[in-house]
Protein backbone atom coordinates (compact mmCIF):
# COMPACT_ATOMS: atom_id res chain seq x y z
CA UNK A 1 0.00 0.00 0.00
CA UNK A 2 2.29 2.63 -1.29
CA UNK A 3 -0.22 5.33 -0.83
CA UNK A 4 -0.56 4.91 2.89
CA UNK A 5 1.85 7.61 3.77
CA UNK A 6 0.42 10.00 1.26
CA UNK A 7 -3.03 9.35 2.54
CA UNK A 8 -1.86 9.84 6.03
CA UNK A 9 -0.42 13.18 5.17
CA UNK A 10 -3.53 14.18 3.32
CA UNK A 11 -5.74 13.21 6.21
CA UNK A 12 -3.45 15.03 8.54
CA UNK A 13 -3.70 18.29 6.63
CA UNK A 14 -7.38 18.39 7.23
CA UNK A 15 -7.16 18.26 10.97
CA UNK A 16 -7.10 21.72 12.41
CA UNK A 17 -8.69 24.00 14.94
CA UNK A 18 -11.86 25.75 13.94
CA UNK A 19 -11.71 29.51 13.89
CA UNK A 20 -13.84 29.62 16.98
CA UNK A 21 -11.76 27.11 18.84
CA UNK A 22 -8.68 29.03 17.98
CA UNK A 23 -10.00 32.35 19.15
CA UNK A 24 -11.31 30.81 22.35
CA UNK A 25 -7.87 29.48 23.03
CA UNK A 26 -6.37 32.82 22.18
CA UNK A 27 -8.63 34.54 24.69
CA UNK A 28 -7.73 32.05 27.36
CA UNK A 29 -4.08 32.69 26.64
CA UNK A 30 -4.54 36.43 26.81
CA UNK A 31 -6.15 36.05 30.20
CA UNK A 32 -3.24 33.99 31.30
CA UNK A 33 -0.83 36.62 30.04
CA UNK A 34 -2.59 39.27 32.04
CA UNK A 35 -2.45 37.10 35.07
CA UNK A 36 1.21 36.36 34.69
CA UNK A 37 2.73 39.36 33.00
CA UNK A 38 6.33 39.80 32.09
CA UNK A 39 8.16 40.89 35.18
CA UNK A 40 10.76 43.49 35.95
CA UNK A 41 13.44 42.75 38.42
CA UNK A 42 14.32 46.05 39.82
CA UNK A 43 12.04 48.75 38.66
CA UNK A 44 11.41 51.35 41.28
CA UNK A 45 8.46 52.95 39.65
CA UNK A 46 6.58 55.40 41.72
CA UNK A 47 9.11 55.47 44.46
CA UNK A 48 10.76 58.74 43.73
CA UNK A 49 10.07 59.88 40.29
CA UNK A 50 12.01 63.07 40.38
CA UNK A 51 10.25 66.07 39.12
CA UNK A 52 6.84 64.62 38.63
CA UNK A 53 5.81 64.59 42.20
CA UNK A 54 4.53 61.11 41.85
CA UNK A 55 4.61 59.64 45.25
CA UNK A 56 3.45 56.31 46.43
CA UNK A 57 0.31 56.38 48.39
CA UNK A 58 0.98 56.14 52.11
CA UNK A 59 -1.03 52.98 51.94
CA UNK A 60 0.99 51.37 49.23
CA UNK A 61 3.03 48.31 49.94
CA UNK A 62 5.39 49.13 47.19
CA UNK A 63 8.32 47.59 48.99
CA UNK A 64 6.72 44.30 48.17
CA UNK A 65 6.60 45.05 44.49
CA UNK A 66 8.54 42.92 42.12
CA UNK A 67 10.66 41.21 44.67
CA UNK A 68 9.43 37.74 44.00
CA UNK A 69 6.32 36.18 42.70
CA UNK A 70 4.06 36.20 45.72
CA UNK A 71 2.39 32.91 46.41
CA UNK A 72 -1.27 32.94 45.52
CA UNK A 73 -2.34 32.07 49.04
CA UNK A 74 -0.49 34.99 50.46
CA UNK A 75 -2.21 37.27 48.01
CA UNK A 76 -5.59 35.81 48.82
CA UNK A 77 -4.92 36.21 52.51
CA UNK A 78 -4.01 39.81 51.99
CA UNK A 79 -7.09 40.38 49.92
CA UNK A 80 -9.21 39.54 52.90
CA UNK A 81 -7.84 42.48 54.77
CA UNK A 82 -9.24 44.91 52.25
CA UNK A 83 -6.34 47.29 52.10
CA UNK A 84 -4.84 45.28 49.28
CA UNK A 85 -7.61 46.16 46.87
CA UNK A 86 -7.05 49.72 47.81
CA UNK A 87 -3.33 49.53 47.36
CA UNK A 88 -3.74 47.68 44.11
CA UNK A 89 -5.50 50.66 42.62
CA UNK A 90 -2.29 52.41 41.79
CA UNK A 91 -0.46 49.53 40.25
CA UNK A 92 0.69 49.24 36.68
CA UNK A 93 1.35 46.20 34.55
CA UNK A 94 4.29 44.29 35.97
CA UNK A 95 3.51 44.97 39.57
CA UNK A 96 2.75 42.14 41.91
CA UNK A 97 -0.66 43.55 42.70
CA UNK A 98 -1.63 44.47 39.20
CA UNK A 99 -3.65 41.29 38.73
CA UNK A 100 -5.66 42.27 41.78
CA UNK A 101 -6.44 45.59 40.22
CA UNK A 102 -7.63 44.10 36.99
CA UNK A 103 -9.23 40.87 38.07
CA UNK A 104 -10.65 41.74 41.45
CA UNK A 105 -11.30 45.44 41.68
CA UNK A 106 -12.33 45.95 38.11
CA UNK A 107 -14.36 42.76 37.98
CA UNK A 108 -16.34 43.65 41.05
CA UNK A 109 -16.98 47.18 39.96
CA UNK A 110 -17.77 46.11 36.45
CA UNK A 111 -20.22 43.51 37.64
CA UNK A 112 -22.55 46.18 38.86
CA UNK A 113 -22.97 47.62 35.40
CA UNK A 114 -26.11 45.93 34.22
CA UNK A 115 -27.38 47.84 31.24
CA UNK A 116 -25.40 48.01 28.01
CA UNK A 117 -25.14 51.73 28.52
CA UNK A 118 -23.63 51.32 31.96
CA UNK A 119 -21.29 48.69 30.62
CA UNK A 120 -20.20 51.00 27.87
CA UNK A 121 -19.47 53.75 30.33
CA UNK A 122 -17.54 51.39 32.49
CA UNK A 123 -15.53 50.27 29.50
CA UNK A 124 -14.59 53.86 28.80
CA UNK A 125 -13.60 54.22 32.42
CA UNK A 126 -11.42 51.16 31.97
CA UNK A 127 -9.77 52.77 28.99
CA UNK A 128 -9.01 55.65 31.24
CA UNK A 129 -7.43 53.43 33.81
CA UNK A 130 -5.23 51.92 31.14
CA UNK A 131 -4.35 55.43 30.05
CA UNK A 132 -3.31 56.29 33.55
CA UNK A 133 -1.08 53.26 33.62
CA UNK A 134 0.54 54.21 30.37
CA UNK A 135 1.12 57.70 31.70
CA UNK A 136 2.63 56.49 34.93
CA UNK A 137 4.98 54.23 33.10
CA UNK A 138 5.93 56.90 30.63
CA UNK A 139 6.88 59.08 33.54
CA UNK A 140 9.17 56.43 34.96
CA UNK A 141 12.59 56.30 33.42
CA UNK A 142 13.53 52.86 34.67
CA UNK A 143 10.49 50.97 33.57
CA UNK A 144 11.39 48.24 31.12
CA UNK A 145 10.24 48.83 27.56
CA UNK A 146 8.34 45.55 27.59
CA UNK A 147 6.22 46.74 30.47
CA UNK A 148 5.52 50.01 28.75
CA UNK A 149 4.61 48.18 25.63
CA UNK A 150 2.37 45.83 27.56
CA UNK A 151 0.58 48.87 28.92
CA UNK A 152 0.16 50.26 25.43
CA UNK A 153 -1.17 46.93 24.22
CA UNK A 154 -3.66 46.89 27.06
CA UNK A 155 -4.74 50.38 26.19
CA UNK A 156 -5.30 49.34 22.63
CA UNK A 157 -7.29 46.31 23.68
CA UNK A 158 -9.58 48.21 25.94
CA UNK A 159 -10.05 50.96 23.40
CA UNK A 160 -11.01 48.29 20.91
CA UNK A 161 -13.54 46.97 23.34
CA UNK A 162 -15.18 50.34 23.50
CA UNK A 163 -15.13 50.36 19.73
CA UNK A 164 -16.98 47.08 19.77
CA UNK A 165 -19.60 48.46 22.12
CA UNK A 166 -20.13 51.38 19.84
CA UNK A 167 -20.47 49.03 16.89
CA UNK A 168 -22.98 46.99 18.82
CA UNK A 169 -25.03 50.07 19.57
CA UNK A 170 -24.95 50.96 15.91
CA UNK A 171 -26.05 47.48 14.99
CA UNK A 172 -28.95 47.76 17.34
CA UNK A 173 -29.87 51.09 15.78
CA UNK A 174 -29.17 52.77 19.08
CA UNK A 175 -27.69 55.93 17.67
CA UNK A 176 -27.91 57.90 20.86
CA UNK A 177 -25.82 55.53 22.91
CA UNK A 178 -23.35 54.96 20.12
CA UNK A 179 -22.85 58.67 19.86
CA UNK A 180 -22.65 59.14 23.59
CA UNK A 181 -20.09 56.44 24.05
CA UNK A 182 -18.00 57.65 21.16
CA UNK A 183 -18.13 61.13 22.56
CA UNK A 184 -17.12 59.94 26.00
CA UNK A 185 -14.19 58.05 24.61
CA UNK A 186 -12.98 60.94 22.52
CA UNK A 187 -13.17 63.26 25.50
CA UNK A 188 -11.34 60.93 27.80
CA UNK A 189 -8.56 60.50 25.29
CA UNK A 190 -8.33 64.21 24.63
CA UNK A 191 -8.23 65.09 28.29
CA UNK A 192 -5.37 62.76 28.93
CA UNK A 193 -3.57 63.93 25.87
CA UNK A 194 -3.80 67.40 27.27
CA UNK A 195 -2.46 66.54 30.65
CA UNK A 196 0.33 64.51 29.09
CA UNK A 197 1.18 67.39 26.84
CA UNK A 198 1.27 69.71 29.81
CA UNK A 199 3.57 67.35 31.55
CA UNK A 200 5.94 67.17 28.65
CA UNK A 201 5.89 70.90 28.22
CA UNK A 202 6.25 71.82 31.84
CA UNK A 203 9.10 69.35 32.12
CA UNK A 204 7.75 68.23 35.43
CA UNK A 205 7.83 71.16 37.76
CA UNK A 206 6.61 68.87 40.46
CA UNK A 207 3.27 70.57 40.58
CA UNK A 208 1.46 68.23 38.30
CA UNK A 209 0.11 64.88 39.35
CA UNK A 210 -1.08 62.29 36.95
CA UNK A 211 -4.37 61.11 38.28
CA UNK A 212 -2.70 59.31 41.11
CA UNK A 213 -4.31 58.59 44.45
CA UNK A 214 -5.69 61.93 45.57
CA UNK A 215 -5.79 60.89 49.16
CA UNK A 216 -2.05 60.60 49.16
CA UNK A 217 -0.95 63.22 51.58
CA UNK A 218 1.49 65.81 50.47
CA UNK A 219 4.13 64.81 52.92
CA UNK A 220 7.68 65.91 53.17
CA UNK A 221 8.38 63.43 50.44
CA UNK A 222 6.77 65.60 47.84
CA UNK A 223 8.35 68.71 49.19
CA UNK A 224 11.69 67.04 49.08
CA UNK A 225 11.30 65.90 45.51
CA UNK A 226 10.08 69.25 44.35
CA UNK A 227 12.97 71.11 45.83
CA UNK A 228 15.56 68.64 44.71
CA UNK A 229 14.43 68.75 41.15
CA UNK A 230 16.60 71.00 39.17
CA UNK A 231 16.24 70.39 35.49
CA UNK A 232 13.58 67.95 36.51
CA UNK A 233 13.09 65.86 33.43
CA UNK A 234 16.03 64.26 31.74
CA UNK A 235 15.86 64.30 27.96
CA UNK A 236 14.83 60.66 27.88
CA UNK A 237 11.83 61.25 30.08
CA UNK A 238 10.43 63.85 27.79
CA UNK A 239 11.23 61.70 24.81
CA UNK A 240 9.27 58.75 26.10
CA UNK A 241 6.46 61.04 27.09
CA UNK A 242 6.36 62.47 23.60
CA UNK A 243 6.33 58.99 22.18
CA UNK A 244 3.35 58.03 24.27
CA UNK A 245 1.78 61.33 23.42
CA UNK A 246 2.02 60.80 19.71
CA UNK A 247 0.57 57.32 19.95
CA UNK A 248 -2.20 58.62 22.11
CA UNK A 249 -2.86 61.31 19.58
CA UNK A 250 -3.30 58.68 16.91
CA UNK A 251 -5.80 56.75 18.99
CA UNK A 252 -7.58 59.93 19.88
CA UNK A 253 -7.72 60.86 16.22
CA UNK A 254 -9.46 57.61 15.36
CA UNK A 255 -11.88 58.00 18.23
CA UNK A 256 -12.77 61.48 17.16
CA UNK A 257 -13.20 60.47 13.57
CA UNK A 258 -15.65 57.86 14.71
CA UNK A 259 -17.40 60.38 16.83
CA UNK A 260 -17.75 62.81 13.96
CA UNK A 261 -19.01 60.08 11.76
CA UNK A 262 -21.66 59.12 14.23
CA UNK A 263 -22.54 62.72 14.83
CA UNK A 264 -23.14 63.21 11.17
CA UNK A 265 -25.25 60.15 11.07
CA UNK A 266 -27.45 60.88 13.99
CA UNK A 267 -27.34 64.61 14.48
CA UNK A 268 -27.20 66.26 11.12
CA UNK A 269 -27.38 69.79 12.41
CA UNK A 270 -24.14 69.66 14.34
CA UNK A 271 -21.81 68.65 11.58
CA UNK A 272 -19.95 71.85 10.85
CA UNK A 273 -19.11 72.67 14.43
CA UNK A 274 -16.30 70.37 15.29
CA UNK A 275 -14.69 69.60 12.01
CA UNK A 276 -11.64 71.75 12.48
CA UNK A 277 -11.11 71.40 16.17
CA UNK A 278 -8.41 68.81 15.91
CA UNK A 279 -5.86 71.51 15.43
CA UNK A 280 -2.70 70.06 16.73
CA UNK A 281 -0.19 72.80 16.69
CA UNK A 282 2.67 70.80 18.04
CA UNK A 283 2.29 70.45 21.75
CA UNK A 284 -0.58 72.57 22.96
CA UNK A 285 0.26 75.05 25.65
CA UNK A 286 -1.91 74.62 28.66
CA UNK A 287 -4.35 72.88 26.47
CA UNK A 288 -5.86 75.87 24.81
CA UNK A 289 -5.13 74.99 21.21
CA UNK A 290 -5.86 71.35 20.75
CA UNK A 291 -8.30 71.06 23.55
CA UNK A 292 -11.49 72.61 22.38
CA UNK A 293 -12.78 69.17 21.67
CA UNK A 294 -11.92 67.80 25.02
CA UNK A 295 -12.99 70.87 26.89
CA UNK A 296 -15.28 68.90 29.09
CA UNK A 297 -13.39 66.46 31.19
CA UNK A 298 -15.58 63.54 31.83
CA UNK A 299 -14.02 61.03 34.11
CA UNK A 300 -10.53 62.12 34.88
CA UNK A 301 -10.20 63.86 38.17
CA UNK A 302 -6.73 65.14 38.74
CA UNK A 303 -6.45 68.47 40.45
CA UNK A 304 -4.61 70.07 37.60
CA UNK A 305 -7.14 68.73 35.18
CA UNK A 306 -9.31 71.63 36.02
CA UNK A 307 -6.73 74.20 35.07
CA UNK A 308 -6.57 73.46 31.38
CA UNK A 309 -10.29 73.07 31.27
CA UNK A 310 -10.82 76.49 32.73
CA UNK A 311 -8.23 77.92 30.42
CA UNK A 312 -9.87 76.34 27.43
CA UNK A 313 -13.31 77.34 28.42
CA UNK A 314 -12.23 80.91 28.86
CA UNK A 315 -10.32 81.13 25.64
CA UNK A 316 -12.64 79.08 23.53
CA UNK A 317 -14.06 80.50 20.38
CA UNK A 318 -17.78 80.99 20.17
CA UNK A 319 -18.19 78.12 17.79
CA UNK A 320 -16.63 75.90 20.38
CA UNK A 321 -19.22 76.86 22.90
CA UNK A 322 -21.88 75.36 20.71
CA UNK A 323 -20.08 72.07 20.75
CA UNK A 324 -19.49 72.49 24.41
CA UNK A 325 -23.12 73.07 24.99
CA UNK A 326 -23.96 69.85 23.30
CA UNK A 327 -21.15 68.06 24.97
CA UNK A 328 -22.14 69.23 28.37
CA UNK A 329 -25.60 67.97 27.76
CA UNK A 330 -24.26 64.52 27.03
CA UNK A 331 -21.77 64.93 29.75
CA UNK A 332 -24.33 65.61 32.40
CA UNK A 333 -26.28 62.60 31.36
CA UNK A 334 -23.13 60.61 31.63
CA UNK A 335 -22.35 62.05 35.02
CA UNK A 336 -25.81 61.49 36.29
CA UNK A 337 -25.81 57.85 35.37
CA UNK A 338 -22.35 57.53 36.76
CA UNK A 339 -23.72 58.81 40.03
CA UNK A 340 -26.48 56.27 39.79
CA UNK A 341 -23.93 53.68 39.05
CA UNK A 342 -22.11 54.55 42.22
CA UNK A 343 -25.32 54.37 44.16
CA UNK A 344 -26.05 50.96 42.83
CA UNK A 345 -22.66 49.81 43.84
CA UNK A 346 -23.09 51.03 47.37
CA UNK A 347 -26.48 49.48 47.89
CA UNK A 348 -25.66 46.29 46.07
CA UNK A 349 -22.57 45.62 48.02
CA UNK A 350 -24.03 46.56 51.36
CA UNK A 351 -22.29 46.21 54.62
CA UNK A 352 -19.76 43.59 53.83
CA UNK A 353 -18.25 45.68 51.12
CA UNK A 354 -15.74 47.60 53.13
CA UNK A 355 -13.12 46.04 50.96
CA UNK A 356 -14.11 47.74 47.78
CA UNK A 357 -15.98 50.76 49.01
CA UNK A 358 -13.02 52.96 49.79
CA UNK A 359 -11.87 52.81 46.21
CA UNK A 360 -15.30 53.38 44.81
CA UNK A 361 -15.92 56.21 47.17
CA UNK A 362 -12.76 57.85 46.03
CA UNK A 363 -14.03 57.68 42.48
CA UNK A 364 -17.40 59.00 43.46
CA UNK A 365 -15.85 61.93 45.25
CA UNK A 366 -13.71 62.71 42.28
CA UNK A 367 -16.70 62.57 40.01
CA UNK A 368 -18.72 64.85 42.22
CA UNK A 369 -15.90 67.28 42.39
CA UNK A 370 -15.83 67.32 38.64
CA UNK A 371 -19.50 67.92 38.32
CA UNK A 372 -19.12 70.98 40.47
CA UNK A 373 -16.19 72.20 38.46
CA UNK A 374 -18.08 71.67 35.27
CA UNK A 375 -21.04 73.65 36.42
CA UNK A 376 -18.76 76.45 37.48
CA UNK A 377 -17.18 76.51 34.09
CA UNK A 378 -20.39 76.80 32.21
CA UNK B 1 -0.02 51.05 16.04
CA UNK B 2 2.17 48.01 16.10
CA UNK B 3 3.76 47.06 19.37
CA UNK B 4 6.36 44.39 19.27
CA UNK B 5 6.42 43.37 22.85
CA UNK B 6 6.63 39.76 23.95
CA UNK B 7 2.84 39.57 24.03
CA UNK B 8 2.58 40.43 20.36
CA UNK B 9 5.26 37.94 19.51
CA UNK B 10 3.64 35.24 21.55
CA UNK B 11 0.25 35.69 19.95
CA UNK B 12 1.82 35.64 16.54
CA UNK B 13 3.45 32.36 17.36
CA UNK B 14 0.14 31.03 18.50
CA UNK B 15 -1.45 32.07 15.25
CA UNK B 16 1.30 30.37 13.38
CA UNK B 17 1.72 27.12 15.26
CA UNK B 18 -1.49 26.32 17.11
CA UNK B 19 -2.90 24.21 14.32
CA UNK B 20 0.26 22.19 13.88
CA UNK B 21 0.58 21.44 17.56
CA UNK B 22 -3.10 20.62 17.75
CA UNK B 23 -2.83 18.25 14.84
CA UNK B 24 0.09 16.51 16.41
CA UNK B 25 -1.82 16.07 19.64
CA UNK B 26 -4.90 14.74 17.91
CA UNK B 27 -2.92 12.03 16.23
CA UNK B 28 -1.05 11.15 19.33
CA UNK B 29 -3.97 11.17 21.71
CA UNK B 30 -6.84 10.26 19.38
CA UNK B 31 -8.98 12.67 21.31
CA UNK B 32 -9.84 16.08 20.03
CA UNK B 33 -10.80 17.62 23.33
CA UNK B 34 -7.73 16.43 25.08
CA UNK B 35 -5.69 17.60 22.15
CA UNK B 36 -7.08 21.08 22.61
CA UNK B 37 -6.21 21.06 26.27
CA UNK B 38 -2.69 19.94 25.63
CA UNK B 39 -2.25 22.53 22.90
CA UNK B 40 -3.38 25.28 25.19
CA UNK B 41 -1.16 24.06 27.99
CA UNK B 42 1.75 23.97 25.59
CA UNK B 43 1.35 27.62 24.77
CA UNK B 44 0.82 28.56 28.37
CA UNK B 45 4.14 27.00 29.19
CA UNK B 46 5.74 28.81 26.34
CA UNK B 47 4.46 32.08 27.74
CA UNK B 48 5.63 31.26 31.22
CA UNK B 49 9.05 30.66 29.84
CA UNK B 50 8.99 33.94 28.00
CA UNK B 51 7.73 35.81 31.04
CA UNK B 52 10.51 34.49 33.19
CA UNK B 53 13.45 34.71 30.84
CA UNK B 54 12.55 38.24 30.00
CA UNK B 55 13.32 39.03 33.55
CA UNK B 56 16.82 37.84 33.23
CA UNK B 57 17.71 39.19 29.87
CA UNK B 58 17.74 42.90 30.38
CA UNK B 59 16.16 44.84 27.65
CA UNK B 60 15.17 42.15 25.21
CA UNK B 61 12.54 39.48 25.27
CA UNK B 62 14.01 36.07 25.95
CA UNK B 63 15.32 34.94 22.62
CA UNK B 64 13.93 31.64 21.60
CA UNK B 65 15.94 30.24 18.78
CA UNK B 66 13.64 27.62 17.41
CA UNK B 67 10.14 28.12 18.62
CA UNK B 68 8.72 25.33 16.58
CA UNK B 69 11.02 22.70 18.00
CA UNK B 70 10.52 24.16 21.44
CA UNK B 71 6.76 23.89 21.14
CA UNK B 72 6.95 20.33 19.94
CA UNK B 73 9.15 19.38 22.79
CA UNK B 74 6.78 20.87 25.32
CA UNK B 75 3.83 19.18 23.66
CA UNK B 76 5.63 15.88 23.53
CA UNK B 77 6.36 15.97 27.21
CA UNK B 78 2.78 16.81 27.99
CA UNK B 79 1.60 13.93 25.83
CA UNK B 80 3.92 11.57 27.62
CA UNK B 81 2.45 12.79 30.89
CA UNK B 82 -0.99 12.04 29.55
CA UNK B 83 0.04 8.51 28.79
CA UNK B 84 1.60 8.01 32.15
CA UNK B 85 -1.69 8.98 33.62
CA UNK B 86 -3.22 5.95 32.02
CA UNK B 87 -0.37 3.99 33.48
CA UNK B 88 -1.58 0.62 34.54
CA UNK B 89 -3.58 0.08 31.42
CA UNK B 90 -2.38 -2.47 28.94
CA UNK B 91 -1.84 -1.56 25.34
CA UNK B 92 -4.90 -3.44 24.20
CA UNK B 93 -7.13 -1.79 26.70
CA UNK B 94 -5.75 1.55 25.67
CA UNK B 95 -6.63 0.86 22.13
CA UNK B 96 -10.19 0.03 22.96
CA UNK B 97 -10.71 2.86 25.38
CA UNK B 98 -9.46 5.69 23.28
CA UNK B 99 -12.24 7.55 21.61
CA UNK B 100 -11.66 8.47 18.06
CA UNK B 101 -13.21 11.84 18.03
CA UNK B 102 -11.68 13.36 15.01
CA UNK B 103 -14.27 16.09 15.04
CA UNK B 104 -15.93 17.95 12.27
CA UNK B 105 -12.98 19.54 10.66
CA UNK B 106 -12.49 16.91 8.02
CA UNK B 107 -13.76 18.19 4.73
CA UNK B 108 -16.85 17.05 2.95
CA UNK B 109 -14.86 14.80 0.73
CA UNK B 110 -16.47 11.53 1.63
CA UNK B 111 -13.91 9.33 0.15
CA UNK B 112 -11.14 11.04 2.01
CA UNK B 113 -13.32 11.25 5.06
CA UNK B 114 -13.54 7.52 5.38
CA UNK B 115 -9.96 7.10 4.45
CA UNK B 116 -8.89 9.68 6.95
CA UNK B 117 -10.95 8.08 9.66
CA UNK B 118 -9.56 4.73 8.88
CA UNK B 119 -6.03 5.92 8.80
CA UNK B 120 -6.33 7.75 12.06
CA UNK B 121 -7.72 4.69 13.67
CA UNK B 122 -4.92 2.63 12.35
CA UNK B 123 -2.35 5.09 13.48
CA UNK B 124 -3.95 4.91 16.86
CA UNK B 125 -3.25 1.22 16.87
CA UNK B 126 0.43 1.62 16.47
CA UNK B 127 2.62 1.21 19.47
CA UNK B 128 3.33 4.54 21.03
CA UNK B 129 7.00 4.60 20.19
CA UNK B 130 6.27 4.07 16.52
CA UNK B 131 3.39 6.45 16.44
CA UNK B 132 5.48 9.16 17.99
CA UNK B 133 8.16 9.19 15.35
CA UNK B 134 5.80 8.51 12.50
CA UNK B 135 3.68 11.53 13.30
CA UNK B 136 6.61 13.78 13.99
CA UNK B 137 8.13 12.88 10.69
CA UNK B 138 5.19 12.51 8.34
CA UNK B 139 2.47 14.60 9.86
CA UNK B 140 4.48 17.39 11.42
CA UNK B 141 7.26 17.27 8.90
CA UNK B 142 10.10 17.55 11.33
CA UNK B 143 13.53 16.48 10.20
CA UNK B 144 15.04 13.30 11.52
CA UNK B 145 17.70 15.43 13.10
CA UNK B 146 15.19 17.52 15.03
CA UNK B 147 13.29 14.46 16.10
CA UNK B 148 16.43 12.82 17.33
CA UNK B 149 17.33 15.86 19.35
CA UNK B 150 13.88 16.13 20.80
CA UNK B 151 13.66 12.52 21.84
CA UNK B 152 17.24 12.34 22.91
CA UNK B 153 18.07 9.47 20.62
CA UNK B 154 20.51 9.01 17.79
CA UNK B 155 19.40 9.78 14.27
CA UNK B 156 20.01 6.19 13.40
CA UNK B 157 17.64 4.90 15.98
CA UNK B 158 15.03 7.38 14.84
CA UNK B 159 15.39 6.40 11.19
CA UNK B 160 15.04 2.75 11.94
CA UNK B 161 12.05 3.32 14.12
CA UNK B 162 10.34 5.35 11.45
CA UNK B 163 10.95 2.67 8.92
CA UNK B 164 9.49 0.03 11.17
CA UNK B 165 6.53 2.25 11.92
CA UNK B 166 5.74 2.54 8.24
CA UNK B 167 5.98 -1.17 7.81
CA UNK B 168 3.67 -1.78 10.69
CA UNK B 169 1.27 0.76 9.31
CA UNK B 170 1.16 -0.95 5.96
CA UNK B 171 0.39 -4.24 7.58
CA UNK B 172 -2.39 -2.74 9.60
CA UNK B 173 -4.01 -1.02 6.68
CA UNK B 174 -4.26 -4.05 4.51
Amino acid sequence: MKHTLKQLKKAAREVRLSAEEKSLMREALVRHMEFRPVRNIDSSRLQLVKGFGLIPSPFSISHLRNKKFMPILAILGLLMSGSVSFAAENTVPGDVLYPVKVHVNETVRGAVAVTPQAKAQWDVRLVERRLEEVEKLAATPDALPEVKEAAQVNLEQYTDRVGERIAKFEEDEDGEDALKTAGLLAEVLSAHEVSLANLAKAGGSGATTLGVDPTASTTTLVAATSTTTMSATTPTDVASLLEVLSKLREVRGHAEEKHHELKKKYHEEDTEDNLDKDGDEGIPMNGTAGVTNGATVVLDANATGTVPVAGAAAGAATSASISQGIRIGDHEDAMRSQGEHQEEVRTALGAGASIILPTIQKDAERDEEEQKTERNND
Amino acid sequence: MKFRGPEEQFLEWHEQFADAIFRHCVFRLSDREKAKDVTQETFIRLWNYMAVTNQQIRGSAGEIKNVRAFLYRIANNLIIDEYRRKETVSLDQMRDEESFDIGFEVREDYETHDEADRLMRVVGELPEKYREVLILRHVDGLSVKDIARMLDETENVVSVRIHRAIEKLKILTV
